[in-house]
């Protein structure tokens, strides 16, 4: 179930529809991408630090913006796989090849 | 509950007199609610020792004889990721209870059953108590505990703790506790390895424990160096042989946890959200793509609908003002500088207001719905089309409110070249300044169509900017990747959060750019006036001529357009100043008497009102209600109308979208790539406007005439 999380990060889709496609409710699914998360297997695709510094200020549409140091958290977070999820996939298919 | 599958489990343990009991579960799984519900005024509450996380322990008297009743900190595993989790592992491995009550939410049931898993591996007494069952059933989900009860061997009781249902059930189930029956399997590779360090250790949770070190978890127990030397060699074995312990651990307790939860959930009937229901259209593989442009296009023509009567009231304002002020008793030349430079300037920062507060309206209302979020998963998969990385979406569509910060943003991509191609495509996303001069334009020179001219606009910029990304990625060979995005509910934004907002970045924009826009204006009215009289031969006419002859295929050949292009670089906001103060300049100012100058402001401000009203239909394609304010253009468009046709027209605007970024944005990419690649945009991006420009020139030309 994990690996298959891992697989479906190479194309993009929302959490809901990742849900949808493994049957798994949600929840389940944020559980998942939590343990991976903590385990570094994935990462958000942005750092925590302020990237944009004080350049937003004119900026129409910073709230959106997941590095712009805004008090309220991101409303899109996007996960990627990292290199160690990355390298865990590859040695999973040499494993098996 | 007498539990008829759990004969032959453990001796139970709660028949002894001081046993002690603890409940474990999921965070929110309503176990306080439990306790409080078992032990009644028997609470007791403090803190974990050394900590300020909350211990609740109760005493209860249970016909067996009296038991200690624990509360654990929430959990989701066993292997410690927070404090409380770190508590909860090692209460239950230094100091195993005599009995494990596991609170589960039966409402996310496969959720919850993972550290059921985990508890079962431990291999003490336990017994489940389902809790918050009319949660679940509001859900739409019909549990059969008995099922799982079968398939764990522990007794499985439902409850709503928080109304005391099911509470006696549990207590009498206490007695039937056991340890649980069922083990997840692993790949065989896994479970010799974990069968051979299990053997090693000498602990009640031995399997558990050897599990843990194979997935290279800590454990709160002191371990001798040979065990752990040993585990530290199988789990090498394991990955050599392709296997990382922790995904297959962790997959195979999600896996036997869904297949548990399948088994127990009845006619489970999922109620899909109305946010569900949007998506499926929204989001939609061949639909998605041109919802978007459509709520794009929509934002623009609300920008277009209610702000042009607005802009109108604010150019009748600087014409009155300018007439007032040739009342003045002072010499031509500071006449000039009053009414052209300072009433012009600012005249020309306030102009922009209305413009951009009904865009960040519309944005406001986009971002605050949870549609923008579902612009930038579409974005993403256009991204992903194009061959670029899937996350390059957040630069490029913050390159729409600002690219200075896009340019940064672009930190979020790992490859350097996948940064550097997103970075020189930003400045071709129209950023917020740069629809001034399309609003501009588009009035004069496209009434009927001015919302569609922009947004085309906005569509040309992004399909460059995404064309030379991909172009410059091909070159490079990049691969693309892509991404997993949680999309927030769709929710209906109040009117007062949305103003707000739009507001607040109104008066932001105009902060930060009034200030070098009025400095620009000033400046650009100076070097008209040297030598003053003459503006035909100003300092300003001869430096913008020489311009002429490379702008002359675009059919842009007046001094004034040209000139205006260079501030410009400065920043996008300052062409339409400069264009007013080298237009308006020329013409001498009438003077204009006080009650007249007052009747046409509130003639126009009443026609502003009556045309903002009638936008309302006309912004879902019916026919404005009010006709459009029948003011004669205002003095700027007047005089832009006389300088150069639509194809030109539409040729400059093509060019101001696409020339070279503004200063700050050199800057940005000078610090993120270093000078030769900020030059090597700047002249990128001269070549790619002069060069999209004269095609869309003789596109035009052939289809507009001059």
């Amino acid at each position: 179930m994990l690996q298959k999380v891992l697989v479906e990060l190479e194309r993009p889709q929302t959490l809901a529809q990742l849900a949808a496609r493994l049957q798994v409710e949600a929840g389940v699914l944020w559980a998942m991408i939590e343990t991976l998360e903590k385990r570094g297997y994935v990462g958000l695709a942005y750092s925590e630090s302020t990237a944009c510094g004080t350049a937003c200020t004119a900026c129409s549409i910073k709230n959106l913006c997941p590095a712009s140091g805004s008090e309220t958290p991101p409303p899109t977070p996007v996960w990627r796989l990292t290199p160690k999820g990355r390298a865990s996939l590859q040695e999973r298919d040499q494993g098996v090849s | 509950m007498g539990c008829p599958d759990c004969e032959g489990g453990a001796a139970t343990a709660t028949q002894v007199e001081g046993a002690r009991i603890v409940t474990v579960g999921n965070p929110n799984t309503g176990k306080t609610t439990l306790i409080n519900a078992l032990a009644g005024s028997d609470l007791k509450v403090g803190n974990w020792p050394g900590t300020t996380v909350e211990r609740l322990e109760a005493a209860l008297r249970l016909p067996q004889g009296e038991v200690r009743l624990v509360d654990l900190p929430g959990a989701y595993g066993l292997a410690p990721t927070t404090p409380e989790e770190a508590l909860t592992a090692q209460e239950l491995l230094r100091n195993p209870p005599d009995l494990v009550v596991n609170v589960v939410d039966a409402g996310n049931l496969e959720r919850n059953l993972h550290l059921t898993l985990e508890l079962a591996e431990l291999g003490l007494p336990m017994v489940v108590a389902l809790n918050l069952m009319d949660e679940a059933a509001a859900k739409g989900y019909t549990l059969d505990p008995a099922a799982l009860e079968r398939e764990l061997g522990v007794p499985v009781v439902p409850l709503v703790a928080s109304r005391g249902e099911g509470t006696e059930a549990l207590l009498q189930a206490l007695a039937h506790a056991a340890v649980p029956r069922l083990q997840v399997r692993y790949p065989d590779a896994l479970e010799r390895a974990a069968h051979e360090l299990a053997r090693r250790l000498d602990h009640p949770a031995s399997r558990w424990l050897a599990l843990a070190l194979l997935a290279g978890e800590e454990v709160p127990l002191e371990l001798d160096e040979e065990a752990l030397a040993l585990a530290r060699g199988l789990r090498a074995e394991l990955e050599r042989a392709g296997i990382d312990p922790f995904l297959e651990i962790e997959n195979a307790r999600y896996t036997r946890a869904h297949e548990l939860a399948q088994g127990t959930l009845v006619g489970a009937q999922p109620r899909l959200t109305l946010t569900d229901r949007v998506d499926r259209w929204v989001l939609h593989p061949l639909l998605g793509g041109p919802i978007f442009l459509l709520g794009m296009l929509l934002a623009f023509r609300f920008t277009f609908l209610f702000s042009t009567p607005w802009v109108d009231f604010i150019g009748t304002l600087q014409e009155v003002l300018a007439g007032w002020i040739q009342h003045l008793p002072l010499p031509p030349l500071a006449l000039s500088f009053l009414a052209d430079g300072l009433v012009g300037g600012v005249g020309t920062v306030i102009s922009f207001a209305p413009v951009l507060f009904f865009l960040y309206l519309a944005l406001a209302f986009l971002e605050t719905s949870g549609f923008l979020a579902r612009a930038a998963f579409i974005a993403d998969r256009m991204m992903l089309l194009a061959g670029l990385p899937g996350r390059a979406f957040i630069p490029l569509i913050l390159g729409f409110g600002c690219n200075v910060p896009a340019v940064y943003a672009t930190r979020i991509l790992t490859s350097r070249i996948d940064r550097l191609r997103v970075a020189l495509a930003v400045p071709f996303m129209s950023c917020s300044a740069r629809l001034v001069v399309f609003t501009l334009f588009a009035a004069v020179f496209f009434p009927k169509q001015a919302a569609l001219v922009v947004f085309a606009l906005y569509v040309l910029g992004m399909a460059v900017g995404i064309l030379s990304a991909w172009v410059l990625g091909r070159l490079a060979g990049q691969p693309p990747s892509t991404g997993l995005m949680e999309l927030p509910p769709y929710r209906l934004p109040t009117l007062r959060v949305v103003i707000k907002q739009a507001w607040a970045r109104t008066r932001s924009f105009l902060e930060g750019a009034g200030g070098p826009i009025l400095l620009a204006v000033l400046f650009v009215w100076l070097l008209l006036n040297l030598p003053p009289g003459d503006l035909e031969h100003s300092l300003y006419a001869r430096a913008a001529g020489w311009l002429a002859p490379l702008f002359a295929p675009l059919g842009i050949v007046d001094w004034r357009l040209l000139g205006a292009l260079i501030p410009g670089f400065v920043a996008k906001e300052v062409v339409v100043g400069t264009l007013a103060v080298s237009y308006l300049g020329a013409e001498p100012t009438a003077a204009l008497g006080f009650l007249q100058g007052l009747g046409q402001i509130l003639a126009t401000l009443w026609a502003s009102l009556l045309t903002t009203l009638g936008a309302v239909p006309a912004l879902v394609g019916f026919p404005q209600l009010a006709p459009p304010s029948p003011d004669a253009p205002t003095a700027l468009q007047a005089a832009l109308g006389a300088a150069l046709g639509p194809a030109a027209a539409l040729a400059y605007m093509v060019y101001v979208l696409l020339y070279t970024p503004c200063v700050a944005t050199v800057a940005a990419i000078k610090n993120e790539f270093g000078r030769a690649w900020a030059l090597v945009a700047v002249v990128y991006e001269l070549i790619v406007a002069w060069a999209l420009a004269w095609g869309v020139y003789r596109l035009a030309l052939a289809w507009l005439g001059g």
